[in-house]
């Protein structure tokens, strides 16, 4: 990084200092590491358009295990299920209540004993109908989920 | 960045500190976070609860023709006798007048001891008019001396867009109802319940 000018004789270096540039550097990513958030696939999905609830609380993590479900605006499921065929209340009701069996085998591998708080995460798009989001919520019912969060916006994007 | 360590000024060694591969190694970690950064600070949430099994299929007729697993709902008693909030949407593909399709055309208050529902607002007035006509109107029921049950359900149409069934939760949450809970859209409600 440093530049030599002149030819021969007397050497003139022209050093660019880039201690400033590599301390603003480190410190966005001081930053980012400390507002970073890890987000699996199917907790956030660009293709699901939230709709705006001024209501909503901000989010927690009060519960032990999430199912989250992403309802785009056809009412289709999209996410880490777009390749599962759950074109039935029937068909989602059983993935469902595999899901819920197979979050309740782990926590309880990890020593976890009595209820374990599964909490259903329902994110869905502004412009999906409310039958396609009931259907959703109707199968989580029937698949023995007690709790369900819908996800909205605050405030408008 | 640089030392220099000269001796008596004749030759001299220069130690110097290379950064440049710091500094790459400090872009492409930037680069990183920067494209795995998440702002979800704007994103909330809305919380529920969903009946439990003891509660289904306890009480109501059930049609011969019902599916085996489409329970009647009994509900419990805090969610009976309630004000109705019923919304109704323009159908797919329809218009009502300057509403068009997934928008709420009609906006009902139903009080538990009235036999049919009050129309609060209509496709007559814009939505926002609409649903601040309905948070008044809840408010007022509130005031209302014997009001001791803040509870609300809000019946929608299937063909409502989410969006806007969101903003009469809104407006129901602004009047100061604390429970708040969705019925069944009429297509899908079970036999018996709700």
């Amino acid at each position: 990084m440093a530049a030599s000018l002149g030819g021969g004789g007397s050497s003139n270096e022209l050093d660019i200092n880039l201690t400033p540039l590599l301390d603003v550097v480190l410190q966005l990513i001081m930053f980012f590491m400390i507002t970073v958030n890890f987000v699996r696939v199917d907790q956030f999905d660009d293709r699901v358009a939230l709709p705006v609830a001024q209501s909503a609380v901000p989010l927690d993590a009060t519960a032990e295990e999430w199912i989250f479900l992403n309802l785009n605006s056809e009412g289709k499921l999209v996410g880490n299920l777009d390749t599962l065929t759950l074109d039935t209340p029937e068909k989602l009701k059983a993935h469902l209540m595999r899901e819920k069996e197979s979050l309740e085998n782990v926590a309880r591998a990890k020593g976890k004993a009595g209820d374990i708080k599964i909490v259903v995460v329902l994110r869905a798009d502004k412009n999906c109908r409310y039958s396609e989001v009931w259907q959703v919520v109707d199968s989580c019912q029937r698949a023995g989920f007690r709790r369900w969060q819908l996800r909205v916006m605050t405030k408008p994007a | 960045m640089r030392r220099k360590y000269t001796d008596s000024g004749v030759g001299g060694v220069q130690m110097g500190l290379i950064v440049t591969p710091m500094l790459d190694m400090a872009f492409q970690l930037m680069a990183f976070f920067i494209m795995t950064y998440h702002p979800s600070a704007l994103e909330g949430h809305i919380d529920g609860n969903l009946l439990p099994p003891t509660l289904i299929a306890t009480k109501g007729p059930k049609a011969a023709d019902a599916p085996p697993d489409l329970p009647a709902i009994d509900e419990p008693p805090q969610f009976q006798d309630v004000l109705m909030v019923i919304v109704k949407s323009v159908a797919k593909g329809q218009t009502e007048g300057t509403r068009v399709d997934g928008e709420p055309s009609r906006v009902m208050l139903k009080r538990p001891e009235a036999p049919q529902p009050v129309t609060v607002s209509d496709t007559d007035t814009t939505l926002d008019e609409g649903l601040k006509k309905l948070t008044s109107e809840l408010k007022k029921i509130l005031k209302e001396p014997g009001a001791t049950k803040a509870n609300i359900k809000i019946e929608a149409d299937g063909d409502l867009k989410h969006m806007y069934l969101m903003r009469v939760y809104d407006a129901c949450k602004i009047a100061g109802y604390q429970n708040i809970s969705f019925v069944a859209p009429p297509k899908n409600r079970p036999v018996g319940g709700n």
